[in-house]
């Protein structure tokens, strides 16, 4: 039945002819999305109701185990000893009188009350609650016939002055000053070990609600007198998560900073109206789906829904835009669609795949957060394949304006068009050596910049929050005033038992080895202390002598070695397993920057490697917050290669694929590995290292930046091939038809994520930062740089014979 | 990084650059000069090391301690390098006959001798201590050297620490671990473990017990210039004689902690020192003792004067004693 695309106003009632489309596989797609546009519709809409009935069930974490490369061998190693070694999930609780010492009544009473607080939180440890008015607090002292000791505060303590000199004195008697009390005695703290589980329910413990009970220990004893500093494991925990879940605010900022330029650009309610809700329905299905896959949102996963919401726009403002174009030339709502479908069938699609193809490859990062970033990105631009290239062009479908309407609506749709004719010099070989130039000085520079980039971490504290996040000040409150690093590698001494009832520990090959291992490591830069079964020996061994300084020795004998040994077990796990064929050694690092992580790895396989594993003693790297960085490193610096290879690889791919032209493909990738450098030299100038979070920035800018290159040069493609046009016209027509909504699309995108640049994580800044860097800059190598490629790469295509049943017309 | 930006390099035709990532490596500290012993992969540094006793051997300064290693400076203390023994166990004691001849001791019956100045060292096996602990070692004139240690161990040398002879001290049956063996005048004054004081005053040969003023442990002794016998160790404990042991004055000195040995500075001040900083000062002959601490908290074990400075030896290696430390009275083992 032949229709007349003219008639039907609205569309509404029109009927939908085979014959209006291509005969093509897109033109049969495309028929078959129009003809049933009605049950499709209702489907999209119950869909969308289930799913955003799920999506409430998400909730936001920040587990330890997803955050580390578990197959890394560092990591095995973690695993390996994780139930033996396990109890370093400490909090600490320290209290500071900013008015004078901890020998002052308030304090104390501050402080006794706090260590029972500490008791009662709900996951701690009872027996491993640790002050002054704990039971295993006691001072020893070596007196002429043996052994003297007792509690440092007595259990009568009721803070008088002759009270509090007794328990000063006991204090210095003790080896606890700078443990838990400070150096300068301004300071003391409550220190706690955490359970692996929660004693009630058998679940994993919920250190999110530990966390908010130690704050409110703080809430409740802070004031100008005193000061309360907590610092943990699950404390950073808690507070990552929740300023993870902080930046959900500024999704509601990107949405409506998006919202008013969607009218600004569109001039019309319901444009924005439509392109928003296609933009917002993805954000939903994915938010619904990912429980289904069981799934939930990470500090670093929360951001896919607002890549996704943006990304969204873009391509909704592509397809609105062209619709538009389309109306603006008296075509009707269907006809307008099925066009603008048809026309951006093929590089919408190619794009969004090159988006997922981006995604994906961040997958090589054998980090689970990061694969589940991967994955959960990967769902949303999936899902958006369906909202933007079914749903949004049959929601056009309905809607119609008069060619009149529509110029009154005055959007900025053409606005651009006076800049782009401007703009076609880039495409002729006359001066498409100018942009290409720069390009050359803009990759030497950022080649130079590069290379100062760092991988790892480049400050102090937990990496994931600001520097001068209240978490990272109480870490360097506790640091500084007592001598307790929070930057731990962790090496464990295997040794190896010559039967079942041998325990080489007490064996004076394997202690001589460890005492080495001890000895070399307190040399290496950036150690600060070293912690062994052996250095313990040695400091039982010279109390057991009187304290002489000379007897600071490893004993001959397994008897003598054996009695330091016996007080170690004292300690519970902090230097052996029970079996005693394990043996932490404990190297605290004076900070956590790539550089000194890895010089202390090199120094610890060079000790290996010059003899100091033995067929009796080996020593395997690595636990401890540090060896989880080392590991993390390595992974990401093993990964950014092959994540860079696979992207630009597969990107290519796709561009063959879509263009069948060599030539048209360097067009698009290299504007794009130019500002790949220039992303990496922003990195270095801004001092953010390659890490887990900045790492998939590149495959997501690039897998995002590509929609630029392909959405013109399909354009530019048509119009020679097609058209007939030469190079600069074909350039200059791609860019009235798409480059307006690319720039538009590049601001809303870059505003968006911005906004991620203001979140309390700075984790969450870092990437906000350099993906508004690619997504801005990728468009401006897109329009700029690309069209002078083109003129000396791909020159003016032949107009090639119409193949009779092609009817689209541009224009 | 390297990798992927050769990638971008070909993708660009411009293959001309490689980069690092990882940047140079930081070099924080004052490592030492690198040693020669096998397995050895650092530099030693002079503050993270534990040295147990410091001598002069003409200009140049020679400390020992952990796991065999020495460290010598040749500028009075201002700068450090480290040279290993051919030993693994800690040392305890060195003497020097002269600016080149010496002899250091340590645990595991390791004797070690240098004819060079401690540039390098020779492993002297001693069967007979073997597998006990030497903790020290007195030159007394000439190739004359005395070692001794646990359970009453004293050897001598007659031949500068190539040869050693084992003698008996005291009694068939003493098992006492010795301390410290000083000259005083022709004789030789022991301080020992629990209480145990001696003398010898036909070079070593016999040793007659003295009568102790203390039960508790003496880990060092000197002689003041004026003649006088300081004997201290365990608890703060301090005493003194005129008349080589027939009477014993204690001098008070507020403190539990240890004292570890100490010198008479060229100014006529004795400076004993000892665990967690302990500095204590006297100003006439040992009469009486001020108390003072070192920041830090870290015990010490050995001193020398060398050029107008005062070199400490201890749990943290080398440090310089800052006058400072010695003004005020500071009372409280604080920090």
């Amino acid at each position: 039945m032949a229709t007349d695309s003219k008639i039907a106003p609205g569309g509404t009632t029109a009927e939908i002819g085979q014959e209006q489309f291509r005969t093509d596989w897109v033109g049969k797609i495309s028929y078959w999305i129009f003809r049933n546009r009605k049950p499709l519709l209702i489907l999209f809409v119950l869909l969308t109701v289930v799913l955003g009935g799920l999506a409430s069930q998400l909730r936001v974490q920040a587990a330890f185990t997803k955050m580390i490369p578990l197959k890394h061998p560092y990591m095995q190693t973690f695993l390996q000893y994780q139930a033996d070694f396990g109890g370093a999930n400490k909090i600490i609780v320290a209290l500071g009188n900013k008015q004078g010492s901890i020998y002052d009544k308030q304090f104390m009473d501050d402080l006794r009350k706090v260590t029972e607080e500490v008791f009662y939180i709900k996951g701690v440890e009872r027996s491993s609650v640790t002050s002054l008015f704990t039971s295993n607090v006691r001072y020893n002292e070596v007196v002429e016939d043996g052994f003297r000791g007792g509690n440092i505060v007595a259990a009568d303590f009721a803070g008088t002055p002759e009270q509090m000199d007794k328990v000063r004195e006991n204090l210095l008697k003790s080896d606890w000053l700078g443990r838990i009390v400070s150096n300068d005695q301004t300071s003391a703290m409550v220190v706690a070990t955490l359970m692996e589980n929660d004693p009630d329910t058998g679940k994993r413990l919920d250190l999110q609600n530990v966390a908010k009970q130690l704050e409110d220990i703080r809430t409740k004893y802070e004031n100008d007198k005193t000061g309360v500093y907590i610092i943990g494991f699950a404390k950073s925990v808690g507070d990552i998560a929740k300023g993870a879940a902080g930046v959900l605010v500024f999704f509601g900022v990107a949405f409506v900073i998006t919202a008013l330029l969607l009218y600004w650009y569109s001039g019309s309610l319901m444009i924005t109206a439509l392109a928003l809700i296609c933009a917002i329905v993805p954000v939903i299905w994915l938010l619904g789906l990912l429980p289904v896959f069981g799934l939930g949102l990470d500090p670093m996963s929360i951001l896919v829904p607002f890549l996704i919401f943006s990304i969204a726009v873009s391509h909704a403002v592509q397809m609105t835009n062209a619709w538009k174009l389309e109306t603006l030339h008296g075509a009707d709502g269907v006809t307008a669609s099925t066009r603008s479908f048809q026309k951006l069938f093929i590089p919408g699609a190619m794009a969004l795949l090159a988006n997922a193809l981006g995604f994906m490859v961040i997958a090589f990062i054998e980090i689970e957060m990061v694969r589940e970033l991967a994955f959960t990105a990967t769902i949303g631009v999936t899902v958006m394949i369906i909202t933007n290239k079914m749903l949004l062009p049959i929601l056009l479908s309905y809607y119609h304006f008069t060619p009149e309407q529509a110029k009154k609506l005055s959007g900025k749709e053409t606005a651009g068009d006076w800049l782009w004719q401007r703009l076609g010099f880039l495409a002729t070989k006359k001066y498409a050596w100018m942009p290409i130039l720069v390009g050359l000085g803009l990759l030497a520079f950022g080649i130079q910049q590069a290379r100062h980039l760092h991988i790892g971490d480049l400050g102090k504290g937990v990496p994931e929050l600001r520097p001068n996040s209240r978490y990272n000040q109480d870490v360097d409150f506790i640091t500084s005033h007592y001598k307790i690093g929070v930057d731990l590698l962790q090496i464990i001494a295997e040794a190896k038992a010559k039967d079942e009832n041998d325990s080489p520990c007490v064996d004076r090959d394997v202690m001589d080895k460890m005492e080495d291992f001890d000895f070399q490591m307190r040399q290496v830069d950036g150690v600060a202390t070293v912690r062994s079964l052996a250095g313990f020996v040695e400091t039982m061994t010279q109390s057991f002598a009187e304290t002489f300084v000379k007897w600071h020795m490893l004993p001959e004998s397994r008897a003598q070695i054996a009695q330091g040994v016996g007080y170690a077990t004292r300690l519970g796990n902090e230097f052996m397993n029970s079996r005693c064929t394990a043996m932490p050694v404990s190297i605290y690092t004076t900070d956590h920057q790539a550089t000194t992580i890895a010089h202390i790895v090199e120094k610890i396989k060079e000790f290996k490697a010059a003899g100091g594993d033995t067929d009796r003693i080996t020593f395997r790297l690595a636990s401890g917050n540090v060896g989880v960085m080392a590991a993390t490193n390595e992974a990401v610096e093993a990964a950014d290669k092959w994540v860079n290879l696979a992207l630009f690889a597969s990107v290519s791919i796709l561009c063959l694929l879509t263009f069948r032209s060599i030539p048209i493909t360097l067009c698009v990738i290299l504007p794009l590995a130019l500002v790949t450098v220039l992303c990496n030299a922003v990195m270095a100038m801004l001092g953010i290292g390659v890490k887990v979070n900045t790492l998939p920035v590149v495959a997501l800018g690039v897998g995002v930046g590509v929609d630029y290159g392909i959405y013109l040069f399909e354009r530019m493609k048509h119009e020679m091939e097609d058209n007939g046009l030469k190079l600069k016209e074909a350039f200059v027509e791609a860019l009235k038809q798409r480059g307006t909504a690319s720039i538009f699309t590049a601001a809303t995108m870059t505003i968006s994520v911005a906004t991620w640049i203001f979140s309390a994580l700075k984790f969450q800044a870092d990437m906000g930062i350099l993906l508004a860097f690619m997504f801005l800059v990728n468009a401006f190598g897109a329009i700029l740089l690309l069209p002078s490629l083109a003129a000396f790469l791909v020159g003016d295509l032949k107009k090639k014979e119409k193949k009779g049943k092609v009817l689209e017309e541009a224009m | 990084m390297k990798h992927w930006a050769r990638w971008a390099c070909v993708l660009l035709g411009a293959g001309l650059m490689s980069m690092s990532a990882t940047g140079a490596e930081e070099g924080a500290g004052t490592p030492a000069a690198a040693p020669k012993k096998s397995g050895v992969v650092v530099d030693i540094r002079t503050d993270r090391i534990l040295l147990l006793d410091i001598v002069a051997a003409g200009n140049r300064l020679v400390a020992v301690g952990e796991r065999g290693f020495t460290m010598v400076s040749d500028d009075q203390g201002k700068s450090w390098k480290a040279i290993a023994t051919p030993v693994t166990r800690t040392l305890t004691g060195v003497a020097f006959k002269d600016a080149k001849v010496g002899v250091a001791v340590g645990h595991g019956a390791s004797v070690v001798r240098t004819e060079d100045g401690g540039n390098s060292w020779t492993h002297v096996p001693l069967p007979e201590a073997e597998p006990e602990s030497l903790l020290g070692v007195t030159n007394l004139g000439g190739d004359h050297f005395i070692a001794y240690g646990a359970f009453g161990m004293y050897f001598d040398s007659a031949d500068a620490g190539k040869t050693w002879q084992k003698r008996m001290v005291v009694s068939e049956d003493f098992d006492r671990h010795i301390s410290q063996v000083i000259p005083v005048g022709n004789s030789l004054f022991m301080v020992a473990e629990s209480g145990t004081l001696a003398r010898s005053d036909d070079g070593g040969q016999t040793w007659t017990a003295m009568t102790s003023p203390y039960e508790g442990s003496y880990f060092a002794a000197l002689q003041t210039r004026d003649g006088a016998l300081l004997a201290f160790g365990m608890r703060g404990n301090v005493y003194r004689t005129t008349d080589f042991g027939a009477n014993w004055t204690k001098i008070p000195l507020d403190t539990t902690a240890s004292l570890m040995g100490g010198k008479q500075l060229s100014d006529g001040r004795i400076l004993l020192v000892g665990n967690v900083g302990l500095l204590a000062v006297s100003k006439d002959d040992g009469q009486t003792l001020e108390l003072h601490w070192a920041p830090g908290g870290r015990g010490y074990s050995q001193l020398v004067e060398a050029g107008g400075r005062i070199i400490l030896v201890g749990e943290a290696g080398i440090s310089e004693l800052d006058p400072a430390w010695l003004t005020g009275t500071t009372k409280a083992a604080g920090q």
